[in-house]
């Protein structure tokens, strides 16, 4: 022993612990000894000096080694008591044992002293660490129960020599026994398995692989009350030294409310995702980055039918938003709306996006619209939902087309009332005019002379004005007329044949440049008249001080085909009268010969070919028409 | 009776002005009558010319003009000195039996009356013996 043992000796005789001191450094111990005499001091160094052991005389003035060993006791000192005594019956020895003194040692051979001391203090000091030992061992084993509750996990032994099975506390507890029936059986284990388990679980110990550290197993169990429950088991097997099987052990897991929360969830979650299925509407769910995270079968079925071309050809875990933006660099205005939408939603600036969209395939026309609210979750996310609005939108497109017609008609019924007011009443009025001046008054024959030709011109303009109503009200009809190629080439070639004296009296030149688009399907009699009268206009109305320029060019946008016309003739203020230029018998020269029906010829033509027709003018500059038509 | 009225014609058709002369002298005999195919013209030559005449005027105006309709004529004329505006009477002398255009006439103060043509002698009387009690009771 190497440390410094501290001493306390209870003794009143000053010679005898001067003996024991000396003994003691004879034995070459290493020991500080302090000597008290009386109860008093005893009780104090007990607590000051901390001893590792005590020495006491059997019998002091003021107390004897009885009363010595109840106050150690009675303080909870628990340090070797070692009693020093002159004389000592046998009965005595056996009396101060049995009172807890751990050895006595007679005055006369204090030679023993040294392996005495050491001896008590080795055994008392293995003896503490029993206790603190057996104290661990049953508080884990206290804490083990706990856990085991807690976690419903109790564990088993299978001892194959005995055939006994041992549950733990909580084991039982999740088989419905009381705690003391933890004694079982293989067999009376398997009167609990419920009845469907019994052939997987047989068949699973069969099978179980001696070799294999773990082994899992799940089945149910039906307690003597009916209740049915799930258990996990992991087992293992125990071996002998000589690598034989010797027991199984393990644990048993009750899994039961968990397999009901994972039944409950997949019950909902079947139910959830049924439910979008069975939808028509195609929908997905995007995050911030604009990964799909989700989506319903319309949404995959239209992304399989449709390809990786359209906006909504996107299969899970692609980019919504490179879809967008590749649509869009290639010219697709409604995916940058909708990019732009889709953000908006997602960083809160708006609660919803709605576009309505056309998503033509080759065999039919369709029409979607597109609705995009945030969803709630933890990271930012939308639901994206598209529906096919056709059958909606073709009885808008319908009413709207109907709505169209009915105001054109009723425009066309307002201007004809017009026309028969004005162009057809006028020559009437004139002729009615003249002959009752011919017959009511007396007039030379040069009065008669013109108003028999006023009359005759009279009757003329109203035979023309006849025979161009009738030609427009063909026209709006729209007569099958086929539709052939027209080359725009050919068409100002036949025209600047037909017209060639006006164009070399005129001194015209005409320019053309049909390099991007020459063709053109559609029916050639209206397009003819269309350029006929165009070219024919801008020569009628040129300026007659500079010499004539005609310039025609045709080129593509993204699905038009446009034609222009360019003259540098006499113009047109069109600030006052421009919803008028294209008006029946609208004439805005005075001294030009015009019926003021071209103008409306060619609208009226272009607009039964699907076309759309402008124009740009400034006086004495020139004119400039613009006709689209869709591709 | 006739010699203190003037008669202003405006209207684009040459042979339309040659039969209201026409009818106006085969009813009044003589009269001085003024007719104008450009609206334009008729505008100006009431302003510059006809300012220091004063004579009481009655004007024939047509709807339907390319270069100025009656309607954009009546604009600029209302514009004019109200010593002007007092001598003259606008009669619109149209071909148009359009309600509309009977409507939009009623509308206008400087219009005293809607006439569809041909002008004929009931109308020149009418008119005349109105302008001439007007100028009467004025007196």
């Amino acid at each position: 022993m190497e440390e410094k043992i501290r001493i306390l000796h209870l003794e009143d005789m000053p010679l005898d612990a001067e003996l024991v001191a000396r003994e003691l450094k004879r034995g070459k111990m290493n020991s500080e000894i302090l000597v008290v005499d009386n109860k008093l001091k005893f009780e104090k160094a007990l607590i000051d000096f901390l001893p590792d052991i005590i020495f006491s005389d059997h019998s002091l003035v003021s107390l004897d080694s009885h009363e010595a060993l109840r106050i150690v006791k009675k303080m909870g000192v628990t340090v070797p008591f070692i009693l020093i005594t002159a004389t000592m019956t046998d009965e005595f020895a056996v009396q101060v044992m049995k009172e807890g003194a751990d050895d006595y040692i007679i005055k006369d051979r204090l030679h023993r002293l040294p392996s005495a001391v050491i001896n008590s203090i080795k055994k008392y000091r293995l003896e503490q660490q029993q206790l603190a030992y057996q104290a661990n061992i049953i508080r884990s084993e206290a804490k083990l129960k706990e856990s085991q509750a807690i976690a419903h996990i109790g564990n088993w032994e299978y001892d194959f020599s005995t055939g006994k099975v041992l549950w733990s506390e909580e084991h039982c507890r999740i088989y419905g026994t009381s705690i003391t029936e933890n004694v079982q059986s293989y067999h009376s284990w398997m009167s609990f398995i419920h009845p469907d388990d019994i052939e997987s679980v047989v068949e699973n110990i069969k099978n179980k692989d001696s070799s294999s550290t773990d082994n899992t197993l799940n089945y149910r169990i039906v307690l003597n009350d009916g209740t049915v429950k799930h258990i996990h088991v992991i087992s293992k097997f125990e071996f002998d030294e000589d690598g034989n099987q010797v027991g199984l052990y393990g644990t048993a897991h009750d899994v039961t409310e968990i397999r009901q929360t994972e039944r409950q969830l997949r019950k909902s979650e079947t139910f959830n995702l049924s439910v979008l299925n069975s939808l028509s509407s195609h929908i997905a769910v995007i995050n911030n980055l604009g990964n799909i995270v989700a989506r319903n079968a319309s949404w995959k079925r239209f992304a399989l039918e449709n390809g990786p071309t359209t906006l909504k050809g996107t299969e899970e875990g692609s980019n919504y938003f490179k879809v967008c933006e590749t649509a869009a660099n290639n010219g697709d205005e409604t995916a940058a709306e909708v990019l732009q939408g889709i953000k908006n939603v997602m960083e809160g600036k708006q609660d919803v996006f709605y576009f309505e969209y056309p998503c033509h395939s080759p065999t039919e026309s369709r029409w979607f619209s597109m609705r995009v609210i945030k969803f709630n979750s933890e990271e930012p996310m939308v639901v994206l939902s598209h529906q096919n609005i056709s059958e909606r939108k073709f009885a808008e497109l319908e009413r709207i087309k109907i709505t169209g017609d009915l105001i054109q008609r009723n425009h066309d019924l307002v201007q004809f009332a017009y026309i028969v007011s004005h162009n057809l009443r006028a020559p009437v009025a004139n002729i009615i005019g003249a002959s009752s001046a011919l017959n009511s008054f007396s007039l030379d024959v040069e009065e008669k002379e013109l108003l028999s030709q006023g009359i005759y011109d009279s009757v003329t303009r109203l035979d023309e004005v006849i025979k161009d109503l009738s030609n427009v009200l063909q026209i709006k009809s729209k007569l099958r007329e086929t539709e052939e190629k027209v080359r725009f080439s050919e068409l100002v070639e036949d025209i600047t044949i037909s017209i060639k004296n006006l164009i070399d009296k005129e001194n015209i030149q005409i320019l053309c440049d049909f390099s991007e688009i020459d063709e053109f399907v559609t029916i050639k009699s209206y397009l003819y008249s269309i350029f006929y009268n165009l070219i024919t206009n801008s020569i009628k109305y040129r300026q007659q001080q500079i010499a004539g320029i005609i310039i025609i060019k045709s080129y593509l946008t993204k699905n038009k085909i446009v034609l222009t016309f360019l003259d540098n003739g006499m113009g047109i203020d069109l600030s006052k009268r421009k919803d008028q230029i294209f008006g029946l018998y609208k004439r805005f020269h005075h001294h030009i010969e015009g019926k003021g029906t071209g103008l409306f010829m060619v609208k009226t033509q272009v607009e039964t070919l699907g076309g759309s027709i402008d124009i740009e003018s400034t006086v004495n500059k020139g004119t400039e028409f613009k006709i689209e038509f869709n591709k | 009776m006739n010699a203190n009225l003037k008669f202003i014609i405006v209207d684009d058709d040459p042979f339309n002005n040659r039969i209201c002369s026409m009818i106006i002298k085969g009813t009044l005999g003589e009269a001085d009558i003024q007719s104008f195919t450009l609206p334009e013209e008729a505008l100006s030559f009431i302003q510059n010319e006809y300012s220091g005449m004063l004579v009481p005027v009655i004007l024939f105006l047509d709807i339907n003009m390319p270069t100025l309709t009656g309607w954009e004529f009546l604009e600029k004329y209302e514009n004019f000195n109200e010593k002007i505006k007092e001598k003259i009477t606008i009669y619109i002398l149209s071909s148009s039996i359009d309600q509309p255009d009977k409507d939009k006439a009623d509308a206008n103060k400087y219009i005293k009356d809607f006439i569809s043509k041909p002008l004929n002698r009931d109308a020149i009387h009418s008119i005349t013996e109105n302008k001439l009690l007007e100028l009467r009771s004025a007196n």
